[in-house]
């Protein structure tokens, strides 16, 4: 019993890492290549989304983008790509088609709207401008351009746009609770992924989680 | 005149090893003996955690296959991997069927799943992605459901005919879980062990490789380079002059002779992206030793850098 949990606790992040720093940016270039036009596609409908919640207009339309960007991220990075070389791969992108059904249903069932007193307004824009602005991040961390990661192609873009978007949109609590489940639970693998290869933007999606989660579920009037 | 008698007993390594290989136009590759049967494997072989997990990716895929032709093309045989590793198996199926080798491999793979009974299909599974009619070791990764997974392994071993299994084995690695596999080595009968092994993990010394050698169980190394860490450390270092004394020339050299130098130690299986390494390691193999001060000399002076 003792060296069983000697054990468990002799594990760091890095042993649990799989595969290379190379073969995992490589994943977001394979794909952008396989895909091209997407990468623009994906560029554009996050601009669209930012620009229907700095307009306070066609919420449903946005959320229709949304679901789009989980489903195709879910087939273009998970099927494709990352079920090849970590065996959670299938699970997320079950994960994320089921998240691109949850914003449809919100959408349909709840009908949110952008209002200007929404409380967390400014912060959910900002999240959906770094969204928008992720690809640049390949030129600060060096990559060739192709690793561009794109909303509607990379996980970690698309639950950056959805957390702003949430937070522009602020639905009710319990709404909140289940749409936030996939996109926390993205942030804090991501993250630990991230770390565990050493890369310096590895705190940006659980900051962007914590913020979001604090925000919706308890920092509520 | 020492050195005369250097050269002279080096040379006589490197025949008489190339004696004990079969007749092939190959490199020689130092061997050592598996005691349970008395055949020689070479001492250098090759890992897949981590640097064969590539996924689909075609231009990797490539590089792993290159990788493999160059560890064939200096005589190395055995390979390791396992259900654990991701795309890594099929892979290196892709390699071997691509390069012809699928009957001189040495093919040592693992049984990775707590259920017991899963164990038989799962290395089913694995040996349809090695593309080979049958695998010559297979180990229970990490000692998980051990017990039950060896008893599958047995019984493997006892079916005769083309698929018979010829070797079985546990594994640990990081070090961990080592009382308990001192206990299994006392009390199973297993033709190999794989354990962590190199200059700065040397807990294994106290026990576990003379148990190893007292029990007739070969040993396989993994992470002699910490997964790349130690020779990253290392690389901001000159070697020391000393190394070429014992045919080093790089600090990865320095490290796989040290491991290869403990006398239980059968094989030893470094992991590498890099044709260029894979040559060196298995050079590693070749030349001369050190012996046990020199053996303290390395671990000290890694130690402390």
């Amino acid at each position: 019993m003792e060296e069983s949990w000697a054990t468990l606790t002799s594990y760091r992040l890095q042993d649990l890492l799989m595969f290379s720093a190379d073969t995992f940016f490589r994943l977001f270039e394979l794909m952008n290549r396989r895909w091209w036009p997407a990468p623009v596609f994906g560029a554009l409908l996050s601009v669209l989304v930012l620009g229907a919640a700095v307009s306070r207009q066609a919420s449903l339309f946005a959320l229709l983008l949304l679901a789009l960007a989980w489903a195709s991220a879910a087939l273009f990075y998970f099927r494709d790509g990352f079920a090849g070389i970590h065996w959670l791969g299938p699970w997320w992108m079950g994960a994320f088609l089921l998240q691109a059904l949850l914003w449809l249903v919100w959408a349909t069932a709840a009908r949110p709207v952008f209002t200007a007193q929404a409380r967390w307004r400014a912060p959910g824009l900002m999240l959906v401008l770094a969204a928008a602005a992720w690809p640049a991040l390949t030129l600060a961390l060096q990559h060739p351009p192709w690793q561009a990661e794109v909303v509607g192609l990379a996980p970690d873009a698309t639950v950056l746009l959805s957390l702003g978007l949430l937070l522009v949109l602020q639905p009710t609590r319990r709404w909140a609770a289940g749409l936030l489940v996939v996109p926390l639970a993205w942030c804090v693998f991501s993250g630990a992924t991230l770390s565990a290869m050493a890369q310096p933007h590895a705190w940006v999606l659980p900051l962007a989680g914590s913020i979001a989660g604090m925000a919706l579920l308890f920092l509520r009037r | 005149m020492l050195l005369h008698t250097k050269l002279r007993r080096r040379t006589a390594v490197i025949l008489l090893t190339a004696a004990a290989l079969p007749s092939r136009a190959q490199p020689v590759v130092a061997t050592r003996v598996i005691p349970s049967s008395g055949e020689r494997i070479p001492a250098v072989g090759l890992g897949s955690w981590i640097t064969f997990n590539v996924g689909h990716d075609r231009a990797l895929r490539d590089n792993c296959i290159a990788v493999m032709k160059a560890f064939f093309d200096g005589g190395g045989r055995l390979i390791d991997s396992s259900p654990m590793y991701g795309s890594s198996q099929d892979v290196i199926g892709e390699g071997l069927a691509k390069l012809s080798h699928t009957s001189d491999v040495f093919a040592a793979e693992k049984v990775w799943t707590g259920s017991g009974s899963d164990g038989a299909s799962q290395i089913e599974a694995t040996r349809s992605l090695w593309r080979l009619p049958r695998f010559d070791l297979l180990q229970v990764h990490n000692l998980l459901a051990w017990r039950e997974h060896l008893a599958t392994l047995r019984a493997m071993q006892a079916r005769k005919g083309p698929q018979q299994l010829r070797y079985i084995g546990v594994t640990t690695s990081h070090g961990r879980r080592h009382g308990e596999l001192e206990s299994i080595l006392k009390t199973e009968k297993l033709d190999f062990v794989q354990l962590t092994y190199n200059p700065v993990d040397r807990e294994v010394e106290q026990r576990l490789l003379p148990l190893a050698q007292e029990r007739g169980v070969a040993v396989i190394v993994n992470r002699p380079f910490q997964e790349g860490d130690l020779i990253r450390k290392l690389q901001r270092q000159p070697l020391p002059a000393w190394a070429a004394e014992i045919d080093c020339g790089s600090w990865a050299q320095l490290i796989l002779k040290f491991v290869l130098s403990h006398p239980a130690v059968s094989c030893v299986i470094p992991a590498t992206t890099q044709v260029a390494h894979v040559r060196q390691n298995l050079a590693a193999s070749q030349g001369q030793m050190p012996d046990a001060a020199m053996r303290q000399r390395i671990a000290a002076h890694i130690t402390a850098l």
